[in-house]
């Protein structure tokens, strides 16, 4: 097994997916938090940006959907085939791009009300009644290939996040609510949600 | 061979990076092109109500990026292991993000060409100055090395898309290693071909 090192600031932001995915699938790695040094990590990463993934000592992985995919594919969660691993992909991609419209640190109540109903009303809503329909249609425990796969934790990481906004979002989905619920319960991702730092985003 | 239909509208855009990574591996594919006119009516039958789509024996994929994932990897063309296939994808989203900070929709000409000065400046030109810092580590003509990969075909597509655009298509000048790699692109066979066969589109 590789040696791992995941690096991201103080928070579960753009690194939880892949925290989740070490924790679901068992993996050690060395969950650095950047928190004064910022300045000087800074230069060590490819494109000043975090977070990001050394194997082995390696040069960093950027990219948090290719770390993402990365160690999807390394750790058996994406579907195993490539289309299914495509499927994993494109859903997981969708639901993933609305967290760019989070608004976090919007400090005025009523701008911030606005936004995330605006984000709901002009893409998640659209976004997860597919993704329901999907599931639904499928009569499957899980969004592809029969199996769990990222894309299920992709949901669930999604959930997590957006509750801190809406926590009623999901509601409106009852499929992916129970799917999500599952998630949340398997007993390394729940572990890891009972022992994950605390943190402000 | 799985069927393989890809559906777009008739421009170069998002898909022809796909249609290229067709031509790379030689594999046929229906080239679905809808009209502006015909769009409406087939807009419910893709999953997020948007283009491209790729059906792979009637199974959709959307998103640009998830399709051209998926073919660089069934194509072979995803660096062979799954670090080098990560590599590769982590360039396909920076590049993704740099260019689509380039704004189209600008009317006024004097700060079009300001704003993709600025944009070029600060976004793309450093991207594209690590690109070809990688290349010439690795010692090839390509990212990875002397083999070709998907996001090379990607960089070429996308620069292919902008230099008609552009006023003066004066990209390259600033990135001979790239030139270089988008020469050797052009001559590759099926690349080659489909660049001489390809339909006419604006952009």
């Amino acid at each position: 097994m590789p040696t791992y090192k995941l690096v991201y600031f103080d928070g579960r932001g753009r690194a939880e997916l892949p925290r989740m995915l070490f924790a679901e699938a068992g993996v050690k790695y060395e969950d650095f938090r950047v928190k004064e040094n910022w300045a000087s990590e800074k230069p060590k990463t490819p494109f000043g940006k975090l977070p990001v993934l050394t194997v082995d000592g390696g040069e960093p992985l950027a990219e948090s959907g290719a770390i993402v995919r990365y160690l999807a594919r390394e750790f058996d969660l994406d579907g195993g085939s490539s289309i299914h691993a495509a499927q994993a992909d494109m859903i997981h991609t969708a639901v993933i791009d609305l967290s760019n419209d989070f608004p976090y640190f919007e400090e005025d109540k009523a701008k911030l009300a606005e936004r995330v109903k605006t984000l709901e009303e002009k893409k998640a809503n659209l976004v997860f009644e597919k993704i329901e329909e999907r599931l639904k249609a499928s009569g499957s425990q899980f969004l592809v290939a029969r199996k769990l796969t990222y894309a299920d934790i992709a949901v669930a990481s999604f959930v997590d996040a957006f509750k801190d906004f809406d926590d009623s979002f999901i509601k409106k989905f009852p499929c992916l609510d129970a799917l999500q619920q599952r998630i949340a319960s398997r007993p390394n991702i729940k572990k890891w949600f009972d022992n994950r730092p605390k943190t402000m985003f | 061979m799985p069927t393989y239909k890809l559906c777009y509208f008739n421009i170069r855009g998002y898909a022809e990076m796909c249609r290229l990574l067709f031509a790379e591996a030689g594999v046929e594919y229906e080239d679905i092109r809808y009209t502006r006119e015909e769009w409406p009516e087939h807009k419910p039958e893709m999953l997020f109500g948007q283009m491209p789509v790729l059906f792979v024996d009637g199974e959709q994929i959307a998103h640009s990026r998830a399709i051209v994932r998926y073919l660089a990897r069934e194509f072979k063309l995803d660096g062979g292991n799954s670090l080098n296939a990560a590599k590769c994808d982590m360039w396909g989203e920076v590049l993704y993000e740099a260019f689509s900070k380039i704004s189209f929709s600008e009317e006024d000409e004097a700060k079009k060409v300001q704003l993709m000065a600025s944009v070029f400046k600060e976004h793309i030109h450093p991207k594209l100055y690590k690109y070809e810092k990688i290349i010439k580590e690795n010692g090839g003509t390509y990212l990875l090395g002397e083999k070709i990969s998907g996001i090379d075909i990607v960089m070429f597509s996308t620069l292919d898309v902008l230099n008609d655009y552009l006023p003066d298509g004066k990209i390259l000048e600033q990135h001979p290693t790239l030139k270089i790699l988008v020469e050797e692109v052009k001559k590759r066979p099926g690349i080659a071909k489909w660049l001489k066969e390809r339909p006419a589109a604006e952009y």
